[in-house]
């Protein structure tokens, strides 16, 4: 899953540099607009309904793709 | 987190703020009093009493499957930058469609930008293909023509109020059984077209023995020496194009005149040589009340000038 999540991440927020343990909020294109495209696209390509409440920016990379692995 | 519609001034001075800094740009304080009209519902996230995001309905009538119902078109939507990514604009976006619900607003179109059509489309919006324009070339030597036709006549707002009754009796006929249209009726017309300050638009209109038969509205884009189309209605073909003459009395040098290709005279503009653009707007809209996907059917007319920006 972290694998998915990163992908999508440095594709939508288009930067190369974030890590696993790097907060949402860090990365480079991060704004309201991106973070809602990310979740649409995180939700199809984890095939579940994810809530905004769910990814916070304040999260890790790492910590979102284990509070999503708890959930499916 | 509070969400509320502003109604003081002191609000709305506070939405302003939030949008120069949210865009980086400046408003334009000529245009305070018109879009801060009566008809344009403003909406604020408040953290505490620091504005972090706004969200704007534009109240209209529109003719929506045949019916006469109320309309709004979302307008000016931004999160400031220390509030990104707390999930205001989905936030704000629900609680503004759902309180546009409550208030019998039956349907809701949007012109917005790219980045914004995820956020829309994840707060219910319908997101429709990209609504190309359609334009036409103009050669620069192409000389500028004088009314000659008496049914003619330019609009300003002294000579409107007028034409009230007429126009009035126009714009409901006209609509009438579309699958979509916004109804410029007078009183909408004039606040949209002529009271606007950072406007300057040129309107003409077509009238028989005192009846309206048509109208057009063009705005005049100086830096790339263009005319937008901004409106246009006519009772018949011959209307349409008797009207469509009135561009060349715009005196100033022109490259190309545009319009949406939504208008439902798509078929009259394509025989008056009018190509599909590269160029193009997107189109959103939204049933409040039923939150079901919206078609807005094949009578459908939109032009530029439903949108508020231009």
């Amino acid at each position: 899953m972290l694998d998915i999540i990163m992908t999508l991440a440095t594709d939508i927020f288009e930067d190369d540099d974030i890590l696993p343990t790097s907060r949402l909020e860090e990365a480079n294109r991060f704004d309201s607009m991106n973070l809602v495209q990310f979740i649409i696209e995180l939700s199809g390509a984890l095939d579940m309904d994810i809530e905004d409440e769910e990814v916070e920016k304040t999260m890790t990379f790492a910590e979102l793709a284990k509070n999503l692995e708890a959930k499916k | 987190m509070e969400f509320r519609l502003l109604t003081e001034d002191s609000e709305k001075l506070r939405f302003v703020n939030g949008w120069e800094h949210a865009f980086s740009r400046s408003f334009e304080m000529r245009d305070y009093e018109w879009i801060f009209d009566s008809r344009n519902l403003i909406y604020g996230a408040f953290d505490q009493e620091t504005l972090c995001a706004g969200y704007c309905i534009l109240q209209s009538q529109a003719v929506f499957q045949g019916n006469l119902v109320k309309s709004g078109l979302c307008n000016n939507v931004f999160v400031t930058p220390e509030y990104q990514g707390c999930h205001l604009f989905t936030k704000l976006g629900r609680y503004v469609l759902s309180a546009a619900g409550e208030m019998g607003i039956q349907i809701l179109i949007g012109m917005p930008n790219e980045s914004s059509l995820p956020g829309h489309r994840r707060v219910g919006w319908t997101t429709f293909p990209p609504n190309f324009y359609l334009e036409k070339k103009i050669i620069e030597d192409e000389s500028v023509t004088q009314l000659e036709d008496e049914s003619i006549t330019p609009i300003t707002s002294l000579n409107f109020p007028l034409w009230k009754e007429a126009f009035n009796e126009f714009a409901f006929k006209i609509s009438f059984g579309r699958s979509f249209s916004i109804i410029k009726e007078a009183d909408y017309f004039s606040w949209r077209y002529l009271n606007r300050p950072s406007g300057d638009y040129k309107i003409f209109i077509y009238q028989e023995k005192g009846a309206v038969k048509g109208y057009v509205v063009y705005k005049y884009y100086q830096p790339f020496k263009r005319i937008h189309i901004l409106d246009v209605e006519a009772e018949n073909e011959t209307v349409f194009f008797e009207l469509l003459k009135t561009s060349g009395t715009i005196k100033e040098s022109v490259s190309l005149i545009n319009v949406l290709s939504s208008t439902i005279y798509a078929d009259y503009f394509s025989r008056a040589g009018y190509c599909i653009s590269a160029e193009y707007s997107n189109l959103i809209a939204h049933d409040p009340l039923s939150k079901a996907p919206v078609s807005l059917g094949d009578t459908c007319n939109l032009v530029i000038g439903d949108n508020e920006v231009f």
